[in-house]
């Protein structure tokens, strides 16, 4: 079959491959999706998109072991469920005040043994930890994270600064502290 | 501390909570058939239709034939392909060799005129060998993806092992121009060639519109 989809995977070996990770992962996306939303067509909305951001971006990251793209993947889902239930519920979006001297080098962050950092991970909120999870662990460019977020470059530049320095902080204070 | 122990420690906090199926979804749960509809355009996955799907698609099958043959279908074809069948259609390359003046370089770059209400650009990409494009008709006022139209233009060199099913078919219009149509009750699609370009329209739109969808290529002022 002819489909747009055509234009976001050049070739057949890669759309086999999506098609393959459709399968396998649109109930785990649909449960992920659900979990947000609480209702069904809603839900479905989301997955679409999800998958249809996914497909935007499949080149790049399908070489990515399996479970870290089932990760980038269910990602995508919160994000777009996230997005979805914030218009239908009109509630404001949460904007990012630039109090941390966005523009400038990220803050090095403090040294700190594996379980406290792993504390600290734990105290951020699933926004923070996720977007750092992109671009620390899956080494995600800023436009491959817009992209996937359905934000704007400097967005997610921001994001991720922003998450960074709440991290450091949390290492060097309140975290320590508990 | 560096970026790769930072990695680390986030893959630990995140994956095994990302990975994990709460088990949300209602028991029972089955995707809806608009679903699967949406998901088929994007995917391009096939359903197995039943039997009064099979009578209906061989119906529409043979209007198209016939309708096609009135057309000019008999007609020596102006252009064509090399054909290698596969699973489910078959794979089909521009032969380049039924020309006479295909491009090595994108030189002029057209667009569609006249796109259906709605529709805006999501995703487009161009280089010296393609451009594409692809609309998308936004659902209520929200920014979920609906349905999607794609515009495809190529030098005739790289365009090779495009899937199609086997109902597609050549046709031409009253103008004389030849499309290679293919349509299914949920997608169709068109590719002809002119100007010394490939084109390509396809959409969740039926035959007869994409066609006219087709008509209105221009070049690109921009």
């Amino acid at each position: 079959m002819l489909s747009a989809y055509m234009a976001l995977i050049d070739s057949k070996p890669l759309r086999k491959e999506f098609e393959r990770f459709y399968n396998d992962n649109r109930r785990l996306g649909m449960s992920k999706a659900y979990e947000v939303l609480g209702n069904i067509s809603m839900a479905e909305d989301a997955l679409s998109e999800a998958f249809f951001r996914l497909a935007k971006c499949f080149q790049k990251v399908h070489n990515l072991p399996s479970h870290k793209l089932q990760s980038y993947f269910v990602i995508i889902v919160r994000n777009v469920s996230i997005d979805l239930l914030r218009r239908e519920s009109r509630a404001d979006v949460v904007e990012y005040a630039d109090e941390h001297g966005y523009g400038q080098a990220p803050d090095e962050l403090p040294d700190s043994d594996a379980a406290e950092l792993a504390r600290c991970i734990g105290l951020l909120g699933d926004t923070d930890r996720e977007i750092l999870y992109l671009r620390f662990e899956l080494e995600l460019d800023y436009d491959e994270i817009a992209r996937a977020l359905g934000i704007t470059e400097d967005a997610a530049r921001h994001r991720v600064h922003h998450a960074r320095s709440r991290l450091r902080k949390l290492l060097e204070g309140e975290c320590a502290d508990e | 501390m560096n970026d790769k122990r930072l990695g680390t420690a986030l893959a630990e906090a995140c994956e095994d909570r990302l990975l994990t199926d709460s088990g949300a979804l209602p028991e029972g749960f089955e995707f809806s058939e608009g679903f699967e509809q949406r998901m088929r355009g994007i995917i391009g996955t096939e359903r197995k239709p039943f039997l009064r799907g099979r009578l209906k698609a061989g119906l529409i099958i043979a209007a198209i034939f016939a309708a096609g043959f009135c057309l000019g279908m008999a007609r020596e074809p102006l252009w064509n392909y090399i054909v290698q069948h596969d699973d489910g259609g078959r794979n089909i390359s521009f032969d380049v060799n039924t020309v006479k003046d295909p491009k090595k370089k994108i030189e002029q770059v057209y667009e569609l005129g006249g796109l259906p209400e709605g529709y805006d650009l999501v995703w487009e990409s161009s280089n010296r060998e393609a451009c594409s494009r692809t609309y998308g008709l936004k659902k209520g006022d929200g920014a979920e993806l609906y349905n999607v139209i794609f515009f495809g233009q190529y030098i005739p060199y790289i365009y090779y092992d495009a899937h199609f099913s086997d109902n597609a078919r050549y046709c031409f219009d009253e103008d004389g121009t030849q499309y290679y149509v293919d349509e299914t009750p949920e997608w169709s699609g068109a590719v002809w060639y002119q100007d010394g370009y490939v084109f390509l329209v396809s959409g969740s739109l039926p035959k007869d519109k994409i066609l006219d969808l087709c008509k209105t290529l221009k070049k690109s002022e921009s």
